[in-house]
């Protein structure tokens, strides 16, 4: 048996020879029977439906549109932080010297409030240049604890005068004391002064 | 009134005349030109007979509350095509869902089992009834987009613009389609064509 293709026109002719189906006998009577007593079932709803579709998929697409501002707005503000972070950690940080004239060489005492002062030195007395090892190796990475435990050399203790606290350095770094291990000490300090003065 | 012969008048008129006189009567004459043929191509791309016919009356239940949609620039038989079409299309999914959900295999579903032509006997090879269910069968293993085209063209004789204008796309993708659908049901029916 040898096979052959079949041509456009044998399967045009095959298919058109198919049996031709026909409606029922009562099928105009049956629609028409549906007419008069308005049966038209789902038909007359689908426009509503056809609305809702139309509806669904812009609804879902201006939802998801918010949805995906807002958790990109979101990773953006993130993203700035951390990139503000890495910068603050890669750039080098600026340190305040505050420099305090020795008592000779104050020309004058400027008063801000009750408990504020300005020492202003003299003109002729220049700021001594630093020179100082900052604490970063050549990745620019700070090496913190390696920096704490060595004294740095050209370094100096700064105090910052103010009003209720003050803040003790160590090296560069400044340490500020809590209020309330101020009050402590204060107390302790009272009480062993009057100790001090019903021994005498 | 005049006695009006609706038989001899054309579908645009008589759909014009129901449109602007809510005639029953020319309503009722394009229903009686157009059932069965769209009972054959419903049939043809669904291969369910009471559905078929099911799908053809909420077609013809359409066409009486839509009958303002259409308008006179189209050809009367394509728009109806077009409501049949898309009815059977709903359907035809629908009718899956439920056989996929119902785990219950629909003769579309199963694969075409060609019996060996040495098997058959010569009466039956024949035989016009087995060859065109054969033939059907094929037709619903042909992918929905493909088969609509083809039964439309090859079945109903619509021209490639009719279908193309039908359903809403184009010339070459009205063509290609058929092709490729006629080229699935020559795979399918080489068998029978054995020298």
């Amino acid at each position: 048996m040898k096979s052959k293709k079949i041509s456009d026109n044998e399967l045009t002719n095959l298919l058109q020879g198919l049996p031709k189906e026909k409606a029922p006998e009562n099928f105009e009577f049956n629609l028409m029977t549906r007419i008069q007593n308005k049966q038209f079932g789902n038909l007359q709803k689908e426009e509503k439906s056809i609305f809702w579709w139309i509806m669904l998929p812009s609804g879902t697409i201006v939802l998801s549109a918010f949805i995906l501002f807002a958790v990109l707005f979101n990773n953006s503000k993130q993203t700035s932080n951390l990139v503000n972070k890495t910068k603050s950690f890669q750039g080098k940080p600026d340190i305040i010297y505050v420099v305090l004239p020795e008592e000779n060489q104050i020309s004058e005492k400027k008063s801000i409030s009750n408990d504020i002062f300005v020492k202003i030195a003299k003109s002729n007395v220049s700021s001594p240049k630093i020179n100082q090892a900052l604490p970063y190796n050549s990745n620019n990475n700070v090496l913190l604890d390696g920096y704490l435990d060595k004294p740095i050399p050209n370094s100096f203790d700064a105090t910052l005068v103010s009003g209720g606290s003050s803040e003790q350095s160590v090296g560069n770094f400044a340490t500020k004391q809590s209020i309330k291990v101020q009050n402590d000490k204060a107390k302790k300090d009272s009480i062993e002064a009057k100790k001090k003065l019903k021994t005498k | 009134m005049f006695n009006l012969d609706y038989k001899i008048l054309s579908d645009e008129v008589l759909i014009k005349d129901f449109q602007e006189n809510n005639n029953l009567d020319a309503y009722q004459e394009l229903v009686r030109r157009y059932k069965d043929p769209l009972t054959n191509f419903v049939y043809r791309f669904i291969g369910d007979k009471e559905l078929a016919v099911d799908i053809v009356q909420d077609t013809m239940v359409k066409f009486y509350l839509k009958k303002d949609s259409y308008q006179t620039i189209a050809k009367f038989s394509t728009w109806l095509y077009t409501i049949a079409t898309n009815l059977a299309r709903n359907e035809y999914k629908r009718k899956r869902r439920r056989t996929f959900l119902s785990l219950n295999h629909d003769d579309s579903e199963i694969p075409l089992q060609v019996e060996d032509g040495k098997i058959l006997s010569p009466e039956r090879e024949t035989d016009n009834s087995f060859l065109a269910e054969e033939v059907q069968k094929a037709l619903l293993r042909v992918k929905p987009v493909y088969r609509e085209m083809v039964i439309l063209r090859d079945i109903e004789g619509f021209s490639y613009e009719e279908i193309a204008e039908m359903k809403k796309t184009s010339l070459g993708t009205v063509k290609s389609r058929i092709n490729r659908g006629r080229n699935h049901l020559k795979i399918m029916l080489q068998k029978y064509y054995e020298e």
